[in-house]
């Protein structure tokens, strides 16, 4: 049999046809809606209301009402009022307050309909869908309740959208708050009415939230969000019918374990939030690290005038010479490393590695008061998290010590030509005069409101205070505060500081 | 209308009491700021500040008092005020370009069911322009950094295109570029003879850019002009002795 056979056979029998459509139409419905309920956290209260719906569904049997989605809808509103009078009304909290009511409403629920299960209601089908089952009759309440959802989503569109969004600004313009709120709630009840033969009411929740959380970790704008969504659901609710079909499960279980796959499998695979990319670029740091480290470490070998070799690095590595080998070749391709011996380039770079490592080494001993010993393990991973200006700040809270705490040197900074080892200016203490020598920003809207500022290299300034916001600094008599952020991007040259520094 | 009303601009309260959380946050507090003047409300912590910013908009209920707008209540005027709140009431996560947050500025004048027109498109544009954040357009609102998210919400205050704008400090955290974007934006509203209420800190700033300052604690400890009002005397009033003093007195120092 193809896979098209496989596909198409099954349609050629009626309940199949109906229940592919209904399918379609609760994976829309519910994908849709859903998203306003993920955003507006409503997920517990959307649990609630489909567990609800029962008891009205019930009394509409029972009274012998042919369109039972009508009690439905009313018993899920009502349950929204109750759980609201009752947060308001008591010390109980909102997650106590649903949980009472709705588990209340949807025991109630239960008897009622095994009271009446003779006639013709089948409270697991209820439960747990039976989208194999489904009758024209339940065809045109889905696809009639589908139209009203989408509908009114569609000309409430930006309504809704700020109300999600912000509901303090919705209401200073004047959007009627509750009213939304209950209206969210209307349209809830019924979708969860229109899942009722395809999923179930204990299940429908789930067809609520995991397509639109589905799309929420997948994408950054709210109308794709809506219709990723659909998709998901809709795709979620056709392949569970398959299923449903050829192996005669719970079509409700079926389609709600599709979604829930579908969910995981965006998780890990998400093209920008996924875990597995997210892994590749932890991977990537721990290889920038690995580098450097090789890179250190042949420094330090050519220091002692050791030749560089695979050998001699793997066995200061604690590493195997392949690794080594390989390390050296990274290095080689990023011209740090040329034959035998380091490049100017490789020399600099792994100079400014030694010095923000015995840096920390002292800061850690000096300032965090740990051991000698304890220090190297810390250090090691600090000097590879250390942003541009941070040996400078050491430096300078250090006093600009000239040996780390086992007494071997610190390399000099690097001169400032804008590689981030010069002090910046919110390395200084109030008092200090510095004259200005590079400029980090590079954005021409930042070089441009500094310009504005009158900061530009070579221009004289003298701190004169510190805040919590920022610098604020004299220059041609005119007093400056400049942010922490730019403040970093200033490098400067002290041409005189005050007595103490500031440690 | 009432005679005394009519063709009162600005922002009047009379004898407004409101509470927080059932306390008492403003007690009594009778203000009137005319059209097109800036006022800067100052105060501690607990001051009821937020509140009666949030008072004028209609955000919360009167317990006693009035608050007319342009000599009308707010409801009927609101297309006439734009508030922009504390930052981090919303869900930086959600899923919202700052475009779409800069139109949302044009739903009030939009109306119901109705869809934004391009007009409205390009009035947001200009609004995100003006605030310098036209390069971050396309951006999701979380990926911004604090500055430049007060920055897209003053840009949909300014879509709105009120005449009463009122920003509940819009300084708290922000860099030194959205600084200065607030303080032109304060400036050429004022050149267009907007009315503007800023709940503020500090005070160095409020003594060059506001015409006026309302000391608040709880009830109006002074209101006028910021050489009337910054007397080290009412301000410790104002603050009541706390220790937040000292950052008072620093900063009038540092003038």
């Amino acid at each position: 049999m193809s896979v098209l056979d496989w596909l198409l056979d099954p349609l050629q029998y009626a309940f199949m046809q109906r229940a592919l459509v209904a399918s379609v139409l609760v994976g829309v419905v519910c994908g849709v809606l859903g998203c306003y309920i993920v955003l507006r956290r409503m997920a517990l209260i959307g649990d609630a209301l489909s567990h609800a719906v029962l008891p009205g569904a019930a009394i509409a049997f029972m009274l012998g009402a042919q369109d039972f989605f009508v009690g439905a809808a009313i018993a899920g509103v009502v349950t929204a009022v109750v759980i609201g009078w009752v947060t308001d009304n008591s010390r109980v909290k909102e997650d106590a307050a649903i949980g009472v009511v709705f588990t209340g409403a949807f025991a109630l629920g239960i008897i009622l309909i095994t009271l009446i299960q003779s006639r013709s209601v089948d409270l697991f089908h209820m439960l747990f869908g039976n989208v194999l089952g489904v009758e024209d009759r339940d065809l045109a309440v889905t696809a009639g309740i589908t139209g009203v959802v989408l509908i009114t989503i569609v000309l409430l569109y930006k309504e809704l959208l700020l109300h999600a969004f912000d509901p303090i600004m919705a209401a200073a313009i004047g959007l009627p708050k509750t009213a939304l709120h209950y209206l969210l709630m209307v349209l809830l009840s019924l979708t969860v009415v229109a899942s009722l033969q395809t999923v179930g009411l204990v299940l429908v929740v789930a067809m609520l939230i995991t397509p639109a959380s589905t799309a929420y970790l997948l994408t950054d704008r709210f109308p794709v969000m809506l219709g990723l969504s659909a998709v998901v659901g809709t795709v979620s609710a056709v392949v569970g019918l398959y299923a449903s079909y050829y192996w005669n499960v719970s079509s409700g279980a079926a389609i709600v374990v599709v979604a829930t796959i579908i969910f995981f499998l965006a998780m890990l695979l998400g093209p920008r939030r996924g875990l597995l990319v997210r892994m590749v670029r932890t991977r990537r740091a721990a290889g920038r690290t690995a580098t450097e480290d090789a890179l250190k470490h042949l420094y330090a070998l050519q220091m002692e005038g050791t030749p560089l070799e695979a050998s001699a690095l793997a066995s200061r590595l604690g590493a195997d010479e392949r690794d080594a080998r390989r390390r050296m070749s990274v290095l080689r391709r990023e011209g740090l490393l040329d034959g035998g011996s380091l490049t100017g380039l490789g020399y600099d770079r792994a100079e400014t590695l030694v010095r923000a490592h015995r840096l920390w080494e002292r800061y850690l001993v000096e300032e965090g008061g740990l051991s000698d010993e304890d220090v190297h393990a810390e250090a090691e991973r600090l000097e590879h998290l250390s942003p541009g200006d941070m040996a400078a700040r050491l430096d300078l809270a250090l006093g600009s010590p000239r040996s780390d705490p086992h007494g071997q040197p610190i390399p000099a900074a690097r001169p400032p030509v804008g590689n981030g080892d010069a002090p910046a200016l919110i390395d200084l203490s109030p008092g200090t005069k510095a004259r200005i020598v590079a400029l980090q920003e590079t954005t021409p809207e930042g070089l441009h409101r500094l310009a504005d500022l009158g900061l530009t290299p070579g221009t004289e300034i003298l701190v004169t205070a510190l805040e919590e916001e920022g610098i604020l600094l004299e220059t041609g008599g005119t007093v400056r505060r400049v942010d922490r952020t730019l403040a970093r991007m200033i490098l400067v040259a002290t041409t005189t500081s005050p007595a103490s520094g500031r440690s | 209308m009432s005679p005394e009303e009519a063709g009162a601009g600005g922002v009047s309260l009379r004898n407004v009491t409101v509470s927080y959380e059932r306390k008492p946050a403003v007690r009594n507090v009778s203000v009137d700021i005319p059209a097109g003047e800036s006022v800067a409300i100052v105060g501690p912590n607990g001051a009821g500040k937020s509140t009666l910013i949030k008072a004028i908009v209609g955000l919360v209920p009167l317990d006693a008092g009035r608050i007319l707008v342009h000599g009308r209540p707010v409801k009927e005027v609101r297309l006439r005020v734009a508030y922009v709140p504390q930052r981090g009431t919303v869900d930086w996560d959600f899923p919202v370009l700052v475009r779409d947050v800069a139109l949302m500025g044009r739903y009030g004048r939009v109306g119901w069911i109705r869809r934004p027109k391009r007009a409205d498109r390009e009035i947001a544009a200009a609004a995100l322009d003006r605030m310098g954040m036209t390069k971050y357009a396309d951006r999701q609102i979380g990926a911004l950094s604090g500055g430049q998210q007060q920055r897209v919400f003053l840009a949909r205050a300014l879509a709105q295109e009120a005449d009463v704008l009122l920003l509940d400090e819009p300084f708290v955290g922000v860099d030194a570029a959205t600084e200065e974007a607030i303080f032109e934006l304060l400036e050429s509203t004022r050149a267009e003879g907007k009315t503007v209420v800023v709940v503020n800190h500090d005070l160095a700033e409020v003594r060059k850019q506001f015409r006026r300052v309302l000391l608040l604690n709880n009830r109006v400890v002074a209101y006028g002009s910021p050489e009337e009002v910054l007397d080290p005397d009412l301000i410790r009033r104002t603050y009541g002795g706390r220790l937040t003093m000292l950052d008072v007195v620093d900063q009038m120092a540092r003038r």
